[in-house]
């Protein structure tokens, strides 16, 4: 039978090893070998999810469209006045502070529903990161000073136990620490701290990027600070 | 792996270690090849990382429990391999979108990708991702046709039928970058 007939494509083959594929952490191996042999269940990757990631981008972006064509900014983009949020805020938003931006992005109708998004920096944002609805730029050339929290919000997740219960506010210590070759590192001087939590009933993700490998004590405190001001509603 | 002999003295951790350096020097042969399937399947840096420690663990237990025989031979790791990318996928809720959209997007952070590239990289990313992953296997990774169906969990027919979909479905969408491979 034709069909079925053992043929390989060798022509195709090369062209397909042509995608690029990123690199495997440096203790991939290490990491794996301490999972089978203490018999623990296989841990996530330390990178954003990037179905997670890609959703929220994506309803962000969507967002900053629909903004933008109707000529105003992303939700509440404000610089050195934030939006005022307080610990009635019926919405995922970073009380005001002086020398701190930061942006609600309004998520459309659909995406509305599960999620919200809330970013600040203390930094001025950079490029089209207004428009953009992400903080791609803003992070990618942060100083060494710099630092952006990012915080996106759902009701609920596909893996709520991957989100431990915390209380608010959250700290850079309930998550952990990646200074260097983590998936989607923007710059590398850019280190960030992944916080996943399940806090007020709802499920947070939140991503604090900091300008050099090794934050200082004062630029940890600041970032403490202003996730201190982060407000989460409950659901 | 199994028969791992036991020092005198040692503990179950220094054997088990010991086994561990053993089954990671028979796998790495193979590591370069079992992270790209994962990730061209997964379309994921992150997916195909858990995907492959996932993989790499059950492997492991495997061969130290005794629970297998066979050597870790390359279709093997592949099945495994295989099947932990189909609960990545359950286990993420990812949708085909999700895959298309992030190759995508990756891509462009990347140096500038010459045109056939990109172009193989979106065409490839459509494809279901069984069809995938037969293409990979035979094409890329040189599986035989019973070793692929054995690795995937389907009969040889259905690898030659995922081949003649996927080479042409390929073929079809990059005669732009290389009209020879125009099939009709």
């Amino acid at each position: 039978m034709t069909s079925e007939q053992e043929t390989r494509d060798i022509e195709l083959g090369e062209a397909i090893r042509r995608i690029p594929v990123p690199d495997l952490p440096d203790d991939f191996l290490a990491r794996t070998s301490k999972i089978a042999l203490h018999d623990e269940a296989p841990s996530r990757s330390g990178g954003v999810r990037s179905g997670h990631r890609w959703r929220i981008a994506a309803a962000v972006t969507a967002a900053a469209t629909v903004a933008a064509i109707a000529g105003g900014f992303i939700g509440a983009a404000v610089t050195h006045a934030p939006a005022p949020a307080s610990a009635a805020s019926p919405v995922l938003a970073f009380s005001p502070a002086s020398d701190w931006n930061s942006v609600v992005a309004p998520l459309p109708g659909k995406l509305q529903a599960n999620n919200e998004v809330a970013w600040a920096s203390n930094v001025p944002f950079q490029g089209g990161d207004l428009t953009s609805g992400w903080p791609t730029d803003t992070v990618k050339n942060l100083p060494a000073d710099g630092v952006v929290v990012f915080a996106s919000l759902a009701h609920t997740v596909d893996d709520p136990q991957n989100y431990p219960d915390r209380s608010a506010p959250l700290q850079l210590s309930d998550g952990y620490f990646l200074p260097s070759g983590y998936e989607g590192q923007p710059a590398p001087n850019v280190s960030l701290q992944m916080i996943y939590a399940h806090v007020n009933g709802q499920y947070v993700l939140v991503q604090v990027w900091f300008g050099q490998n090794a934050p200082t004590e004062a630029q940890r405190a600041e970032a403490d600070a202003e996730l201190a001001r982060l407000v989460i509603p409950t659901q | 792996m199994s028969s791992y002999p036991r020092e005198p003295g040692a503990s179950q951790t220094s054997i088990d270690a010991a086994r561990w350096r053993q089954f990671e020097a028979a796998i790495r042969q193979h590591h370069g090849d079992l992270h790209a399937f994962a990730y061209r399947v997964l379309g994921g840096r992150s997916e195909a990382e858990d995907a492959l420690q996932a993989a790499y663990v059950k492997a492991f237990r495997a061969v130290r429990t005794g629970a297998i025989e066979q050597s870790l031979s390359r279709p093997w790791l592949f099945r495994v391999l295989y099947r932990c990318c189909v609960d990545e996928f359950r286990r993420t809720a990812r949708t085909e979108h999700d895959v298309l959209n992030e190759f995508t997007l990756a891509g462009r952070s990347e140096e500038e990708q010459p045109g056939l590239v990109s172009a193989i990289s979106r065409a490839f990313l459509e494809l279901p991702s069984p069809t995938r992953a037969a293409v990979l296997l035979v094409d890329v990774h040189g599986l035989s046709y019973d070793e692929a169906g054995a690795a995937l969990g389907v009969p040889r027919g259905t690898i030659a039928s995922r081949l003649n979909h996927g080479r042409a479905a390929l073929r079809r969408a990059l005669p732009e970058y290389a009209p020879e491979w125009r099939t009709s």
